[in-house]
């Protein structure tokens, strides 16, 4: 029995979908990240119950923040944009989080600074405010503890072959650390969008559109890219593709990065002899029935799709690209996750 | 794309201000220690979960807990500005990593122009307004105290002269602590976000100079490396040893391509 409904969305099903296939399917991925930082933060006394936590988000983030702080009996300021949709607005709203809309431009560098700013002026004013620092802190790592042990428990022995967008960098780089830790042979595929800079492809754009959710116009400190060990850049039409695949192969509904995901995996599973491939759906498809589900019909499937198999992110080319990532192996010293804020004068 | 580790290397003699520049002192630098020195040095104290006071130049501090207590490192900084080798009278000043502020008020009484303190910390912010408010008061330079992520909430259009910066730069988890880990442990991607957003957003003035603090305890070499490639000269402005270890702690000034030179030991 769940105590809360956010532990209950939070939680992962893990399906079958072949002998060396498996799918990592939550409902709301960045509830579990939001309910570990909160609870890692209560746990070392960082905050006390009642406090403000504060951050910036636009998006699933601060429905993720509002439902960890309910859970918790916290408050929750959000500094978003303008363009937060009424879905959102409204669930933070009798979720008692307090919403600060600032308008958009076309430059996320830019308007990140803003409400940075804005966040700053709220900290200094507010002794009570913690920022959370969602792209940043080590902290959104912790969540996903249970995540680990629950696929190894559900998927003993044998090595892994992790396959999932990279977002923020935290579930991703949570899982393959702490499986890693507990002794398990794990290979971590990141998937990229085109254009995002987390892995050097900001010379590169897609036609279309962004795939939501994963991929960056700027660093975020969570990715640790020694932890990867191959990149696959898939484009909105191919993740749409794997999308759809999904769908009418399994049943799963979810979203583009599961798509892309999905497509990656299938194509490391051929290459992975003896892994058992583990892949990542992080929401569920609702929110793009438009985009991506509504022409179905005329959507490739993904059996005759394969990608540019290039050396590095300089070749990489629409509409999907894979590269292995130059990384080394970890040392003992950094396997875990350090919970970690930021910079202030050092010795 | 990562390079490859020569870490725990003995380092040679320390290099002395005017010996070498840009990639031929890169080169000349000594490759970070072994995580078994690193550990011997840096026993963190968990006294910064304490109220604690600090006494420098004839001023009283006063520490919350959660906001760092100088070390000799920082001090190499401290006594430079106050004596002026490392010049901000009539400059914006930005103090990275303000602390207790110290900088901050230094550079109050050097007649800066302006004194941006930063700090992702906002207790530290805090203490550095209560500190330049007491010290400074209001007949100084104008303080801009801003609780920001490196430069992520420093306000845009605005530049900078003269920016000091001793990053939290030690790659090993020396502590399961967040406050020490904020500190001291954040590894090289803290100078690649500076030198990233310092440079993307042209936040420093086209004759700045960034004063870098960094010791071999740290990646010293990568983060030097970081700067040249974002576009940066650098040249030493003074090495401190230090008896019965192997660090060398290196203060540089870092300069667009084409600034003029200045700051001198």
């Amino acid at each position: 029995m769940h105590e809360h409904y956010a532990d209950a969305i939070a939680d992962p099903d893990c399906i079958r979908l072949g002998p060396d296939l498996v799918c990592l399917r939550f409902e709301v991925m960045k509830v579990r990240s939001a309910l570990g930082a909160v609870r890692h933060l209560l746990a070392t006394e960082a905050v006390r119950p009642g406090d403000t936590l504060v951050d910036s988000s636009s998006g699933i983030y601060a429905l993720a923040l509002a439902l960890a702080c309910h859970r918790y009996g916290m408050r929750c300021h959000i500094v978003g944009s303008t363009t937060v949709d009424e879905t959102l607005r409204v669930q933070l709203e009798i979720l008692g989080a307090t919403l600060e809309r600032m308008p958009p431009s076309d430059d996320l560098m830019l308007d990140q600074n803003r409400r940075v700013e804005r966040v700053g002026r709220l900290l200094l004013e507010n002794p009570g405010f913690h920022w959370m620092r969602q792209y940043h802190d080590a902290i959104h790592y912790v969540g996903y503890r249970e995540v680990a042990e629950q696929l190894d428990r559900e998927v003993p022995g044998g090595p892994l072959t992790i396959v999932s967008g990279v977002g923020t960098g935290s579930s991703t780089g949570a899982l393959a650390c702490y499986l890693r830790a507990a002794g398990r042979d794990v290979r971590l595929i990141g998937i990229q969008p085109f254009g995002s800079v987390t892995f050097d492809a900001g010379h590169t754009a897609d036609p279309d559109m962004i795939i939501a959710g994963i991929g960056s116009s700027i660093e975020f400190r969570n990715v640790r890219h020694e932890l990867y060990d191959r990149i696959h850049w898939v484009s909105f039409e191919y993740a749409r593709a794997g999308a759809v695949a999904l769908l009418r192969d399994s049943g799963v509904f979810a979203g583009l990065s599961a798509g892309a995901a999905y497509l990656a995996a299938e194509w490391e599973r051929g290459r992975s002899e003896g892994r058992t491939v583990v892949f990542l759906a992080p929401d569920t498809g609702h929110r793009y029935v438009r985009a991506a589900f509504a022409a179905h019909a005329q959507v490739p499937g993904i059996a005759g799709l394969a990608p540019h198999e290039v050396a590095d992110s300089d070749g990489i080319a629409l509409p999907w690209s894979v590269a292995d990532w130059a990384a080394s192996a970890p040392s003992p010293d950094d396997a875990l996750p350090v919970p970690a804020r930021a910079p202030s004068g050092s010795t | 794309m990562r390079r490859p580790s020569h870490a725990g290397h003995k380092p040679g003699p320390p290099v002395q201000p005017g010996t070498a520049t840009d990639w031929d002192l890169h080169a000349l630098l000594p490759h970070t220690l072994s995580a078994d020195e690193i550990r011997a040095i840096n026993n963190p104290s968990r006294a910064i979960h304490e109220h604690r006071t600090y006494t420098w130049n004839g001023w009283d501090f006063d520490l919350p807990p959660g906001v760092f207590h100088p070390g000799e490192t920082s001090r190499l900084v401290h006594t430079r500005l106050l004596d002026g080798r490392l010049p901000v009278a009539g400059l914006r000043y930005a103090a990275m990593g303000a602390g207790l502020g110290v900088e901050a008020v230094v550079a109050g009484v050097r007649g800066a122009g302006v004194v941006y303190a930063l700090d992702v910390h906002p207790e530290s912010v805090r203490t550095t307004v209560r500190h330049y408010e007491r010290i400074i008061g209001t007949d100084g330079p104008p303080l801009v105290a801003l609780v920001a992520d490196v430069w992520e909430g420093f306000p845009d259009g605005e530049q900078v002269d003269v920016v000091t910066f001793n990053p939290p730069a030690i790659e090993l988890p020396l502590s399961d602590d967040p406050e020490i880990v904020r500190n001291l442990c954040l590894g090289r991607d803290i100078a690649t976000r500076f030198f990233d957003q310092l440079v993307s957003r042209d936040l420093l003035a086209p004759d700045g100079v960034v004063y870098l603090i960094v010791s071999n305890t740290a990646p010293l070499r990568d983060i030097v490396a970081l700067a040249l490639e974002a576009g940066f000269g650098a040249e030493v402005v003074h090495v401190q040893d230090w008896p019965g270890d192997d660090v060398q702690t290196y203060l540089f000034a870092l300069r667009r391509a084409g600034g003029r030179s200045g700051g001198k030991d």
